[in-house]
């Protein structure tokens, strides 16, 4: 640690000796290269060291004079007195401060060379603060002497020149009061020459105090002023002109010291200048005075003078405008410079287009007229140039333009047909909506086709009309009925007939001589169609109604006005010639159908419905006449009614017929009544009857069956065999009976029950029977083919009735077959659903097939197939009842089919 | 196993019904216990305990087998008797009928009836009927004890 503290402390010395040898050279450096001489002494005033200026200036190099005393190396003396200064080193020993050396030093180089210096000296002290030595800086002032010099004989030339300048010179004080002045300055202003004014304030001399408060203005704002004329006054009042130029002069630091400036007399000049002036004026204010923009231009292209109008038109001040390039306050600048060669080419230039430009951006059109001028000499000094504003010109042809456009489009655009001919009915304009009506192209007819030697107008006789439009200048409308395939001279795209409504009005100049034709169209082929088939339906319609015995009235709800045809007023025995109204209509009613008819007319009005209504008219004779009345209101936007109209007939017949068809409806139902009481009655004695069947006959058959079945049970073994055989014959006819009794009052009973329609699946219903005929037949070979039935609408319970009786019959007469096959199917027939049962058993002969569905027919003998004759009459009484219809076809042996209709729900 | 049976009353006006009747429940020892009447007032009679009746023994037989054509009184008219009297409502009544006609089933049910027997025509079926109506109401269905006879 010390080691390295030791060897870092050795270091720092040596780094200190260096600092000191750069500190050194660093200042040696400086002396050599510093401007001024610099002469460095011991505190004995020996010369240590010299700079290189301080050799030039001394005469001595360093090395003659170190060591030596600085009085004779730096010898000086006062230029004036020539006197040896006391050296500034002496005095900066003495008192060891910094001194100045005094003024018009000279230094007397070792050649006797003399040079004025400025000097400075400065003791040089150690740490301690000790004087070690001395330190003397020097300058040449030779150069400086010598432009001082130079000044001094400047200012003295300058106040001889000023002295006899016939211009007045004068310099001032900023509060006005003379520095100098010179003579003319006086003879100028009227004083005496050879009077000093020097102190006093510079005179006013002005005519008017409100020109020199802005002559002053001017000369401090922009330090100078330049030819500026004045009315001024002598000492002695007489009134002069003088042009003053004066300026502002400062010191170094911008000070202001004072006003300089020179007046010249004037006033002869400017008394000529006037009177020319005044000349200039009137030309000048006819200039002024032109609304056209003037200009003329230098011969270089530069604007030398404009009017008024041309700073208006370029928005550009005169003073700006004058010097600059005229060609700028153009929008085409080059179009411009080519206009104003062509005058320096002809001389003369009338009419040249131009654009001139606003510094807003606003463009005025002008047409330029301009020519050379020259000079006494004759030769060419520049242009002299007017321009024409033809804005509101061109304004006007844009107009006119545009309004042609205008015109155009709207006859081009118009939907009316129209065309335009000369004054010689010439065709020249035709639109788009014309050419398409009349199916002519514009090339085929424009300068071709002529209105008045049109054939189609000469025929139909239309030609005085037209003629009358051109001679006489009328407006003419006609109709004319206008066949392409008729006109003449024009290839034609197709061809038609239509009907034109035409306007043709003449188009006449200010002295009203007709220059031109406007045709126009209006195709009313369309309405003159409709108005021909109005009118046909019309004939048809009054043909119709009168025909019909129909009355026919208009009702205008708003006005009330009541209009009746001579039919409708005939229905009310009213006279033709009468007028109608709602009152009088009223009156004409039956007295107890006239609120009747009021409410419905109200309520067809107010609810917009139908009127249709039935009521009496009552004749001025007294006879009643029946009618009916049908109408329908029309109704405005806001639903407002604001007619009804329609017809009257009369239905005296019709009422009559109703009358007749009452009556007998009347007696009608009295009748059936009547027999519906008598129907009633029977019918109740018949089920009492079959009543007194089921009850009272099946009693005594019982009793028969009972005693039978007793006589057999107690006695049976005293019966011979005979008598055996009696006994079983009437068992079994008492069993045959009692069959019969119950099926009989079956068939009764469908005759009389009340049917319970309702919707039910008929194949549930067939396969409950086959399921129970099956039980009953245990012993049978049945093949049952049901086919798919449908759902239907009927008295489930016949119905299942006809089933039980149709598919036992198909058992029975099947039974002499080994195997039976009975098919059960249905199909449908337009508005039926047939239904029917195929069996394979023993069929019948087709010739007796129409007393099968009787009560008590039979086509087989009972010992063979036993049965009472009823079943199929049942079937075909409940197929009755259910709107449908029973058949069967068959052939013997070969099977049978049975069949049943009902309608298709 | 003895089996009790109980009394029938039996209304019927044809005497040959009645006899083939009680010869049908004879076949099944049935007959013994039948009191049979000739038509409806009689069978009130005896169920109210007057006329005639008036001194048998009170309590009411295990079924009424009622015709329904009789004179003076049908037997539907004598069912809604017996459905309005307190005494007799609870009574099995059974219609033993030769009409097959709607309304007098109808009627019968209205009247709140136990039970609807057509007579068949043949014997055979008729006995068949009879028996099996006797031994039903008169052997095995069960009444409240207080009003037996």
């Amino acid at each position: 640690m010390k080691v390295m503290k030791k060897s870092k402390t050795s270091e720092s010395q040596s780094e200190t000796e260096i600092a000191l040898k750069e500190s050194e050279q660093r200042y040696r450096t400086t002396m050599m290269s510093v401007g001024d001489g610099v002469i460095a002494t011991d505190t004995e005033g020996r010369v240590e060291m010299m700079n290189p200026i301080a050799e030039e200036l001394t005469g001595w190099k360093q090395e003659e004079a170190h060591g030596k005393s600085l009085e004779k190396i730096f010898h000086i003396i006062n230029e004036e007195t020539r006197q040896t200064v006391e050296n500034p080193l002496r005095r900066v020993m003495r008192e060891g401060t910094v001194v100045g050396l005094a003024n018009h030093s000279v230094l007397i180089a070792k050649d006797g060379t003399e040079r004025p210096i400025a000097n400075s000296g400065a003791p040089i002290r150690n740490e301690k603060d000790d004087i070690t030595g001395m330190v003397l800086v020097f300058r040449d002032q030779a150069k400086e002497r010598m432009a001082q010099r130079a000044l001094q004989e400047s200012e003295l030339k300058f106040r001889e020149t000023v002295k006899n300048l016939d211009e007045g010179y004068y310099s001032c004080k900023m509060d006005g009061v003379l520095l100098d002045h010179n003579q003319a300055f006086n003879r100028i202003l009227g004083f005496d020459i050879a009077k000093d004014l020097k102190g006093e304030k510079l005179p006013d001399f002005w005519q008017n105090p409100d020109d020199r408060k802005v002559y002053l203005q001017e000369l401090m704002t922009r330090g100078f002023i330049r030819n500026y004329l004045i009315n001024a006054k002598t000492n002695g009042g007489e009134k002069i002109v003088v042009m003053a130029n004066s300026h502002l002069v400062k010191d170094e630091k911008g000070e202001l010291m004072r006003i300089e400036g020179t007046y010249t007399d004037f006033t002869d000049r400017k008394r000529a200048e006037e009177q020319l002036l005044e000349a200039l004026l009137y030309a000048r204010n006819l200039i002024e005075a032109s609304l056209d923009p003037l200009v003329t231009i230098s011969s270089e292209g530069k604007i030398m003078d404009v009017n008024k109008a041309t700073e208006e038109v370029t928005g550009v001040g005169r003073g700006k405008l004058i010097g600059s390039d005229f060609s700028d306050y153009f929008t085409e600048p080059e179009k411009a410079q080519a206009g104003y060669r062509k005058v320096l080419a002809d001389r003369l230039v009338i009419d040249y287009p131009l654009t001139l430009r606003h510094t807003s951006g606003k463009t005025t059109d002008v047409l330029y007229n301009a020519t050379v001028y020259r000079n006494e000499k004759g030769k060419i000094q520049g242009v002299f140039a007017a321009a024409r504003d033809i804005t509101e010109r061109k304004r006007a042809e844009e107009a006119l333009r545009n309004s042609e456009a205008f015109l155009n489009n709207i006859i081009d655009q118009s939907p009316v047909p129209m065309w335009i001919s000369d004054d010689k009915g010439i065709l020249i304009r035709i639109n788009k909506a014309c050419c398409s009506i009349l199916k002519i192209t514009e090339q085929d007819v424009i300068g071709k086709y002529n209105v008045i030697e049109d054939n189609i107008v000469q025929e139909q006789g239309l030609l005085s009309d037209v003629r009358r439009v051109f001679d006489n200048g009328e407006t003419v409308r006609f109709e004319i009925r206008y066949n392409t395939s008729k006109l003449e001279g024009f290839s034609l795209e197709s061809e038609a007939e239509i009907i034109l409504d035409t306007t043709i009005f003449p188009i006449k100049d200010y002295k009203g001589k007709v220059t031109n034709a406007v045709i126009q169209h209006m195709d009313i082929t369309d309405r003159k169609r409709a108005e021909e088939a109005l009118k046909i339906s019309k004939e048809r319609l009054v043909f119709a109604t009168e025909g019909a015995k129909l009355g026919i009235w208009n009702w205008d709800t708003v006005t009330g006005e009541l209009i009746w045809s001579d039919k409708c007023k005939e229905l009310f025995g009213i006279p033709h010639d009468e007028t109608m109204s709602y009152p009088r209509f009223s009156d004409a009613l039956h007295p107890d159908d006239r609120d009747r008819t009021d409410r419905a007319v109200n309520d067809a009005l107010e609810n917009h419905k139908d009127y249709d209504i039935e009521y009496r008219s009552l004749w001025p004779d007294g006879s009643i006449h029946w009618l009916e009345a049908k109408g329908r209101g029309f109704y405005d936007a806001t639903g407002k009614a604001v007619r009804l109209e329609g017809i009257v007939l009369d239905i005296a017949e019709s009422k009559r017929t109703e009358e007749e068809i009452r009556k007998l409806n009347a007696e009608l139902e009295d009748r059936v009544a009547k027999r519906t009481t008598q129907l009633e009655a029977s019918n109740k004695e018949l089920e009492a009857f079959s009543y007194s069947v089921s009850h009272d006959l099946r009693a005594p058959l019982r009793h028969v069956s009972g005693y039978v079945e007793l006589l057999n049970k107690h006695f049976q073994s005293d019966l011979p065999e005979k008598g055996q055989h009696y006994l079983n014959s009437i068992a079994d006819s008492v069993r045959i009976m009692g069959m019969l009794i119950d099926d009989l009052l079956q068939f009764s009973k469908t005759g009389r029950m009340e049917m319970h329609q309702s919707d039910f699946d008929m194949n549930e219903v067939v396969k409950e029977v086959i399921e129970s005929l099956s039980k009953d037949n245990p012993d049978r070979k049945i093949d049952w083919v049901l086919g798919k039935l449908a759902s239907v609408n009927g008295d489930e319970a016949m119905l299942r009735v006809v089933w039980t009786n149709l598919l036992s019959n198909a058992v029975k007469f099947t039974c002499t077959r080994k195997q039976a096959r009975i098919e059960i199917g249905v199909r449908k027939e337009n508005k039926e659903l047939v239904f029917f049962v195929r069996d394979n058993g023993v069929g019948f002969d087709m010739q007796y097939a129409q007393k099968l569905f009787g009560v008590f027919q039979r086509l087989h003998p009972t010992e063979e197939f036993e049965g009472t004759g009823i079943g199929l009459a049942n079937v075909h009484r409940i197929i009755l009842r259910q709107g449908g219809r029973t058949w069967a076809e068959a052939e013997l042996d070969k099977g049978a089919v049975f069949y049943f209709s009902i309608p298709n729900k | 196993m003895m089996v009790e049976i109980r009394t029938i009353l039996f209304a019927e006006d044809n005497p040959r019904d009645v006899e083939l009747t009680l010869e049908a429940l004879g076949d099944h020892n049935l007959a013994n216990n039948v009191i049979v009447v000739r038509d409806g007032v009689e069978a009130l009679d005896y169920l109210r305990c007057e006329g005639k009746y008036k001194q048998r023994r009170p309590g009411n037989p295990a079924v009424l087998l009622l015709d329904i054509k009789m004179p003076r009184m049908d037997g539907i008219e004598v069912l809604k008797t017996i459905r309005g009297d307190d005494k007799l409502k609870t009574l099995p009544v059974v219609m033993l009928t030769s009409s097959r006609e709607e309304q007098d089933l109808i009627r019968s049910y209205e009247f709140g009836v136990n039970a609807y027997v057509v007579k068949p025509v043949d014997f055979k079926e008729f006995i068949e009927a009879v028996r099996q109506v006797g031994v039903f109401w008169a052997v095995i269905n069960e009444v409240p004890t207080g009003s037996r006879l």
